[in-house]
């Protein structure tokens, strides 16, 4: 498998001096092409932090994350802008969506701030396979929590990005919702060759992924391959109970 | 001991405003301006009272009484009018022998005559000529500005302690002048420079002697001072013999009152003494009452920012509640009553208008000395003295201030105290509920109807609306329609923004798009904010296009009025009335002059009234355009025969036939037969007129009002001999048709400037209007902002979504705006139709400056929250609070 993504040492520490709290210390991971990553941990752990640092979302206080090869602090806001428009992909846990546009809009929206046509094929592709086919002149506002969620989901992929990132995506739906949107985004990996990294506390929803990465106090804990839900669980709760 | 809160939501309402200065700033933007002007323009007048105060003060210093020639009864009549009529008109004089005689009564300590006139410097400035072989030059006018051009004589007496020489000596001879030091200064003419002089009609060379300075200000008033030897001034400011005045100063013990009963004694009735101290007050009196006018109208214009910052106030208050909404309903769940809540936005506007009409003064000050030294810069001689500010100015400024901001968060207020406790625990969006906008796009359309409909009744005759002029009627109609705009504004925003739609997106793509979806999101936010514009824009526009079409008839006037190739007419009415009859012979001399006709004016009694009689060659109908009523020219030109003016006729109801006895000076009673009505289609030098070569008394005049003549062919060659000519009488302002419209257009162009300057104040207090429903606005569409950023959106695009967004609102005002505007135009012309105005014209090209101007100034208007948008931290953005 290729490698994708590789942070080394990474540490993220927020404040300064005796206010200082590290989010994140040393860090030394790869995530690879193709693979459904999903990263747990209680509150607090860090797990959203490091998304948001793989993403370009925020920068790190230490070591450094390479995409493809490419240091992530090495780029400028506008370089890094056109990484997230280009390479990335993004899913919410809510308001992933512009309210003032359809969800047709919405989901070619990176594509046409890029000024580039999207790709017909892909994106009907795309929308067969999330079922949004009969929503896409509606707006925000006219779709269930489940659509607007696989809206979101369509528009992560329309640019064919290297990665999608997903924080609790599921986290506001229903469990019956929750479960379309897990199995349509593992059938995007397993189909679609995608590759996503998901942030979330459920132990459900990280069973449908191929990797679980657990982190405490901002240190990997455990590297799970194709863990069940049971396995899941019963490390989630050794962590908290320590 | 925990802390007790006697009044907790006076201490939230201090903490938020503490919290967020910003707001402050932000919401009172407009009232700030608003006051600024009031306070301004209260400064400057005030300032300027008390400097005509010092300078009346200044020049009756040291001086008890004034000795004034009793006037005769009809001069009276032409002192009240300004004395700027076409005519030489000789006021009486003191013979100066009279001083000596007062300077002997007993109690007179010293006594001086002073001799006033006009006199203008002028510097001739060789120029090119063309074709002809004689030197050509250019005649200057030196003056500060719009100040009057005075001409002196030197007081020699050791009491007068008017002027004072800075440098040099008095002027002993008939070749010799002092200069004010404020003209010196501004031409840089200094003690030995060659000075050209036009006192009278003709223009003599003078050498400077000295620089003298008024009571400490350098001229009075800003005027302009050529200071001669007294005779020399008796000679040219036509006072052979006599003085205009006399000043005295009497001795320490003496009563001022036997004093002046024993100078009039000496005057048989022809003498008015006045006390001096009084005579200041009363002149200083006179001149502020004028200056209250231009007061007056600086108010009207902060008036119109002050409305313009109301709507903006209301708008930014609800706006600031609608983010607080969660706040607000948390207190309501609390336990707070609506009536606390409503106290407490009241609270927070109190406060706001305090600090905003605090600044606002403050604001005013810095705008007084930016006006004043704006003023000293374009030398608009204004006397120098410090800036005052009233205790009133300042109180009705604040009260003005606070009162509207109060006034316009009341509404608000209400609003916010409406908002359920409920809204608190509920997942909220920012957006507004959506209140159905029908009722107001009928309520505003019947409005709106009611006004039209008042409109074109007024101007179309079924309908005439009781105790108002037309007029006023055609204003009150408009501004019926100007409110049921305002009210209907946010129900067409939408399909206004339609319109754009297409074609934002077409140009800006997905961009664009977004700009028009959030311009629709909040229509009324969208529209208060372009009304503000709108309101600026509706006066300039309606200003804009009366002045166009003005010019438009001005054009078409001259054009239609004056036959004649040229025109003469004085350039200083001031300095000399006319044109000495010397060009007029000259110009009758001329081979390639074909037709001319000269007109003349004299005063005469008519039913013991002064009149002015003109007098006119038989050539001047065939010159400029007048239009037979009844009688005949051919009846005009015999002797004793008159023509008369259809307005004046009409009025006093004088028919052919009719005799007129006049008093002629020097000549006695004549009789004239009417013989002819006409209306003289410019503005006529008389209204009565005699045939000039009918009758000498008008020989013996000096000078010529106005000159029209035809040239044998009009070219280069024909302008330079004219011009050769000119030379040498340079009071006299030779113009072809264009020059006559070029004047014409330059005074209404001048008029507009100022008007344009005023209602930029309004303009730009809508864009504070702008940056703040702006900012606002980002301020809610955070988290869409730093989603579009998350995906991949440059800051760049952000900032240009916000231009754009921008861009539509300064659209839809400046558009709203100008159509009104020239709405209004229109109906004002058209009321004005019986008053001769016919001509409707807009200026597309100055309409879309505007437009353009607008664009332009809510896209800087946009520059902040912009920046902003596009600076937000994305994380801070998208995470959840």
């Amino acid at each position: 498998m290729t490698k994708l993504i590789e942070t080394i040492d990474l540490t993220k520490v927020y404040g300064e001096k005796e206010t200082a709290v590290t989010a994140l210390s040393s860090i030394n991971t790869t995530f690879n092409q193709n693979q459904f990553t999903a990263i747990m941990g209680p509150s607090g752990s860090g797990k959203s932090t490091l998304l948001h640092c793989l993403a370009g979302l925020d920068k790190v206080s230490s070591g450094s994350i390479l995409i493809k090869g490419v240091d992530l602090a090495s780029l400028n806001d506008k370089q890094l802008t056109k990484m997230r428009r280009d390479s990335f992909g993004f899913i919410f846990q809510a308001f992933n969506l512009i309210p003032t546009l359809t969800a047709e809009e919405n989901i070619t929206l990176p594509s046409s701030v890029a000024g580039k046509k999207p790709e017909q094929d892909w994106i009907e592709k795309i929308i067969n396979t999330m079922d949004i086919g009969d929503r896409l002149t509606h707006r925000p506002n006219e779709l269930s929590g489940g659509q607007q969620q696989r809206v979101a989901a369509a528009r992560a992929m329309a640019s064919k990005p290297e990665v999608i990132f997903a924080d609790e995506p599921s986290g506001n739906l229903d469990s019956k919702s929750s479960k379309e949107l897990l199995v349509f985004m593992k059938s995007i990996v397993s189909e679609l060759n995608q590759t996503i990294v998901m942030v979330t506390h459920d132990p459900y929803a990280a069973s449908f992924a191929e990797r679980v990465i657990m982190l405490k106090d901002g240190e990997i804990a455990n590297d799970l391959d194709n863990p069940n839900q049971e396995e899941i669980v019963s490390q989630v709760t050794s962590l908290t109970d320590i | 001991m925990y802390g007790f809160t006697k009044r907790p939501l006076f201490l939230i309402a201090w903490k938020n405003l503490k919290t967020y200065p910003v707001r402050i700033l932000l919401t009172t933007s407009s009232i700030i301006l608003g006051v600024a002007v009031i306070i301004a323009s209260s400064i400057f007048s005030e300032s300027n009272k008390s400097a005509f105060d010092n300078l009346f003060s200044g020049i009756y210093e040291g001086i008890d009484l004034v000795v004034n020639p009793v006037q005769e009864e009809f001069a009276g009549d032409f002192a009240g009018s300004g004395g700027q009529g076409p005519v030489s008109f000789d006021l009486k004089k003191i013979p100066d022998a009279k001083i000596k005689e007062i300077q002997e009564l007993p109690g007179v300590k010293g006594a001086w005559g002073e001799v006033l006139g006009f006199a203008q410097y002028i510097k001739v400035v060789p120029r090119q000529c063309h074709t002809y072989d004689k030197q050509c030059s250019e005649t200057i006018f030196i003056s500060n500005g719009f100040a009057p051009t005075f001409g002196g004589a030197w007081d020699t007496s050791p009491y007068a302690k008017q002027w004072e020489l800075v440098e040099g000596k008095p002027p002993v001879n008939n070749k010799e002048v002092v200069m004010d030091v404020t003209t010196a200064e501004n031409n840089g003419y200094s003690v030995g420079d060659r000075v050209t002089v036009l006192a009278g009609s003709t223009p003599a060379s003078f050498t400077i002697v000295g620089i003298a300075e008024f009571a400490n200000v350098g001229s009075p008033g800003g005027a302009t001072f050529a200071l001669f030897e007294f005779k020399t001034a008796q000679r040219l400011l036509d006072s052979e013999g006599g003085v205009d005045l006399i000043n005295i100063v009497i001795e320490n013990n003496a009563d001022i009152e036997t004093v002046r009963g024993l100078i009039e004694g000496l005057g048989d009735g022809n003498l008015e003494v006045i006390n001096a101290q009084e005579a200041a007050a009363e002149q200083a009196d006179g001149i502020k009452q004028g200056l209250n006018f231009f007061n007056t109208i600086l108010n009207v214009f902060a008036g119109i920012a002050l409305f313009v910052g109301a709507f903006i106030i209301q708008n930014t208050f609800r706006i600031l509640l609608l983010q607080r909404t969660k706040e607000l309903s948390l207190l309501r769940a609390l336990g707070t009553s609506k009536n606390q809540i409503y106290r407490l936005v009241l609270s927070e506007s109190i406060f706001m208008s305090v600090i905003g009409s605090g600044i606002g003064i403050g604001l005013g000050i810095g705008l007084a000395v930016a006006v004043k030294e704006g003023l000293k810069y374009f030398e608009f001689g204004l006397p120098d003295g410090p800036l005052v500010l009233t205790t009133e100015a300042a109180i009705t400024g604040a009260i003005v201030g606070i009162s509207v901001t109060i006034l316009s968060s009341l509404l608000p207020a209400r609003k916010a105290s409406q908002v359920s406790p409920m809204e608190a625990i509920r997942e909220s969006t920012l957006t507004p509920k959506r209140k159905s906008l029908i009722k107001r796009l009928i309520f505003g359309s019947a409005v709106t109807t009611l006004g039209f409909t008042m409109l074109f009744g007024v101007l179309y005759d079924f309908l005439d609306l009781p105790s108002l002029s037309g007029l006023q009627q055609v204003g009150f109609g408009a501004g019926v329609i100007f409110i049921g705009i305002s009210i209907i504004t946010p129900s067409i925003t939408k399909p206004f923004v339609f319109l754009f739609d297409k074609i934002y997106e077409i140009i800006f793509g997905i961009l664009g798009k977004l700009a028009t979806e959030n311009s629709k999101r909040t229509p009324r936010r969208t529209a208060s904010t372009a009304s503000a514009l709108m309101i600026g824009l509706t006066l300039i526009s309606l200003a804009n296009v009366i002045t166009t079409s003005f010019k438009a008839q001005a054009e078409s006037v001259v054009g239609e009025v004056v036959k004649a190739d040229y025109q003469v007419s004085a350039a200083q009415v001031f300095v000399s009335p006319g044109i000495p009859t010397g060009l007029s012979d000259e110009l009758i001399e001329l081979e390639e002059v074909t037709k001319l006709s000269r007109s003349r004016a004299t005063i005469v009694g008519y039913k013991d009234r002064p009149l002015i009689l003109g007098a006119v060659d038989e050539a001047i109908f065939d010159l400029i355009k007048t239009e037979s009523i009844s009688g005949s020219k051919e009846d005009f030109v015999k002797l004793n025969s008159m023509g008369v003016l259809k307005q004046k006729a009409e009025r006093d109801s004088i028919d052919i036939g009719d005799e007129i006895t006049l008093t002629i000076p020097e000549e006695g009673v004549m009789i004239f037969t009417i013989a002819y009505i006409f209306d003289w289609t410019t503005p006529p030098p008389a209204e009565f007129f005699l045939l000039l070569e009918n009758y000498t008394f008008f020989s013996n005049e000096s000078l010529d009002t106005e000159i029209y003549f035809n040239v044998k062919e009009k070219n280069q060659a024909t302008q330079d001999k004219l011009d050769a000519i000119l030379s040498d009488y340079p009071g006299a302002k030779l113009r072809d048709q264009d020059g006559l419209v070029e004047e014409a257009n330059n005074q209404i162009q001048q008029l507009l400037n100022v008007i344009y300057g005023f209602l930029s104040i309004s303009v730009f207090v809508a864009l504070f209007g702008i940056t703040n429903t702006l900012s606002l606005s980002v301020y809610e569409r955070t988290r869409e902002i730093g989603l579009m950023r998350a995906i991949g959106t440059y800051r760049k695009q952000v900032r240009r979504m916000i231009f754009i967004e921008s861009s539509i609102i300064s659209i839809f005002g400046a558009f709203l705006g100008t159509s009104l505007g020239i709405f209004f135009a229109w109906s004002l012309i058209k009321a004005l139709e019986e008053d001769g105005f016919s001509n409707f014209t807009v200026s597309i090209s100055q309409t879309f400056t505007w437009i353009g101007i607008s664009i332009i100034a809510g896209v800087i208007a946009a520059i902040l929250p912009a920046i902003k948008a596009s600076r937000q931290n994305i994380l801070e953005a998208i995470s959840y609070e």
